[in-house]
């Protein structure tokens, strides 16, 4: 494999997904509009007794689910974009084509995660600074979104895969799997919630971390199975995208 | 396609017959016509395939030939220019006058008319028109 | 045949019902601009697409200089496909910058040439332009490259008389350039037909007729005449 060729695949890739999604101004305005009302939010209710700002780390929830977003659209936007035909039949094997996809939406993923983590140890840290209650609370709070940082690098690949897998198989004569997407991505996606109904046993009502006692064997195995889920499926997306594509 | 002119010389390709004799018949005829002079530079192959708008390849071919039949010379560099050699011209001059008047025979002799009736007819005529 | 730039022989695909190809069988000669003609729905693209690896046949060989098409064959073909749009977030500067770093054989200094040759400018932003001004621009992407085929599919299709007008002469130019294998696909036969030294005629996924221009036009009349006789 060309590195050289491989790095601006990648580059294009990047810059396409960028643009088609940031450079809308819809984008940020719902972001801004959400932070506005959250920083309200937090400022009126932040100090009330029964408020856990941690609780803000449910936000997480929903990454792997935009993420699914992230791949598929990677894929389908050559076909919305209507430049399918430059794509496919630029010298390059599919797999290579399809990985560029991939890496760009995970770097896109890692880049949004870092930030969206970002955004809510600093809210965090904004109501705990408001309300006087020092800064014990942020602490604590880096501890859970460590935690939460760990499962979502498991998830973010295997929905980011799923995502570029629904898109191909779309477009493929393989359209019938389709449905198993949807079971996969109904059982599996929603993984932190597994985890926690798993771990709830141990933990006491209070407290949004997922682990308390350090995280059992059991569920290292999990993610790293996610990993290689992940790397199933976009097995799954080249073999689809090489030989049954309806073009 | 309508009449072309490119560097002196006059074109009217018609598509429904291939166009690679065409053109060069009427290189030929301008040749004979006078109506580019000797030792004139003529366009290249790109210029001439561009005015007329028909393939480079179709414009080289009938350079080549033009070329083989000494009437256009090639200079390297330089570009295609037209022989000097006037008895060449004079040549090309009279084999076409020669085809034509085959023609004029074939089409009266076609019609009916013998050389008696030809010659009187061209008497009368009063000889061609300039 | 070695001298063939593309066979084809007994070439079948269909889409559910609809037969794209029937049987298929050519052979287009090396080093000549052919043009591929038919009405909607006769095969044209989806023959253009087989050469490219973008489509493979049920039955049936299609062979590009010898060997069959994939994403290796690809190096040695500039193809423009139809119904192609450009990348939007791009300027022409950048969508140069694509091409020599991902388009085998481009050559940046005659993708300029040809980009002031079709009258449109570096810093122009293709999310701005217009379907002829997108169109020349996808054109002068595939000219640039010195590769031994190029594939057009309908690069005249729903564009602007000035722009065809600049196309076909960037297409002559280019010609002159360089010898290439070159297949265009085309309802504008009135305009092109002078710039083809061989033709293809598909009807319902067969090849009707296909030979050397001049000769045709020597037994049959203009492609236009011929066209008329095939499809009328």
């Amino acid at each position: 494999m060309n590195i050289g060729t491989f790095a601006h695949l990648f580059k294009h890739e990047f810059r396409m997904d960028i643009r088609r999604m940031y450079a809308r101004t819809w984008f940020w305005a719902y972001a801004a509009v959400i932070l506005a009302v959250l920083l309200v939010a937090l400022g009126v209710w932040g100090g009330r007794s029964g408020f856990n700002p941690q609780y803000l780390i449910y936000f997480m929830y929903a990454f792997p689910f935009f993420m699914i977003g992230v791949g598929h659209r990677a894929l389908n936007r050559e076909w919305s974009d209507q430049t399918y035909g430059w794509w496919l039949t630029l010298p390059y094997s599919r797999f290579r084509l399809l990985l560029a996809k991939f890496a760009a939406s995970l770097v896109q993923g890692m880049i949004l995660g870092v930030i969206a983590f970002g955004v809510l140890l600093v809210l965090v840290l904004y109501t705990s600074l408001l309300h006087g209650k020092g800064l014990g609370e942020v602490a604590d709070f880096v501890q859970i979104e460590l935690q939460y940082m760990l499962v979502t690098a498991a998830a973010v690949p295997f929905m980011t895969a799923l995502g570029m897998a629904a898109a191909i198989i779309w477009r493929s004569k393989a359209k019938g799997l389709l449905p198993l997407i949807w079971i996969v991505f109904g059982t599996l996606g929603n993984i932190f919630n597994w985890i926690n109904l798993y771990t709830r046993p141990e933990k006491s009502e209070s407290t949004v971390l997922l682990f308390q006692h350090g995280i059992p064997p059991e569920v290292w195995a999990v993610l790293a199975g996610m990993w290689l889920l992940a790397g199933g499926l976009f097995a799954v997306a080249v073999y689809i995208c090489k030989k049954h594509l309806i073009v | 396609m309508n009449e072309i002119r490119i560097g002196g010389l006059r074109f009217s390709l018609d598509l429904s017959q291939p166009l690679y004799e065409q053109v060069l018949e009427q290189v030929r005829s301008s040749i004979a016509k006078g109506e580019i002079a000797l030792g004139e530079k003529i366009p290249s192959v790109r210029e001439m395939a561009q005015a007329l708008k028909i393939n480079p390849n179709t414009v080289m071919r009938a350079y080549q030939e033009l070329e083989r039949e000494r009437l256009t010379e090639t200079r390297r560099g330089q570009g295609t220019f037209i022989t000097t050699d006037a008895a060449r011209v004079q040549e090309i001059r009279n084999k076409l006058a020669e085809q034509a008047v085959e023609q004029f025979l074939a089409k009266m002799e076609s019609l009916g008319f013998g050389l008696k009736d030809i010659e009187s007819m061209i008497r009368a005529k009063g000889g061609v028109s300039p | 045949m070695t001298q063939s730039a593309i066979s084809a022989e007994d070439l079948c695909k269909r889409y559910g019902k609809k037969i794209a190809l029937a049987d298929f069988r050519v052979d287009i000669p090396r080093g000549t601009v052919t043009a591929i003609l038919g009405p909607n729905g006769a095969g044209k693209s989806t023959f253009m697409r087989m050469i490219t690896g973008m489509v493979r046949p049920d039955r049936g060989t299609v062979t590009v200089f010898g060997r069959k098409p994939s994403w290796k064959t690809n190096a040695s073909i500039a193809y423009l496909p139809d119904r192609a749009r450009w990348f939007g977030g791009h300027t022409v500067r950048q969508a140069v910058e694509w091409g020599a770093k991902l388009l085998p054989g481009f050559q940046t200094d005659r993708a300029w040439e040809l980009i002031d040759m079709l009258g449109l400018g570096a810093d122009q932003e293709v999310a701005g332009m217009s379907k002829g001004q997108e169109a020349r621009l996808m054109l002068a992407v595939c000219l640039a490259r010195d590769v031994p085929l190029l594939v057009l599919d309908e690069p005249f299709s729903g564009i602007d008389m000035l722009s065809r007008e600049k196309i076909v002469a960037a297409l002559i130019d280019s010609f002159s350039e360089r010898s290439q294998t070159v297949l265009i696909s085309t309802h504008e036969i009135a305009e092109t037909e002078s710039l083809f030294d061989y033709a293809v005629f598909f009807a319902e996924g067969r090849n009707a007729l296909s030979g050397d221009v001049e000769e045709l036009r020597a037994r049959r009349g203009s492609v236009q005449d011929i066209y008329r006789q095939l499809y009328g």
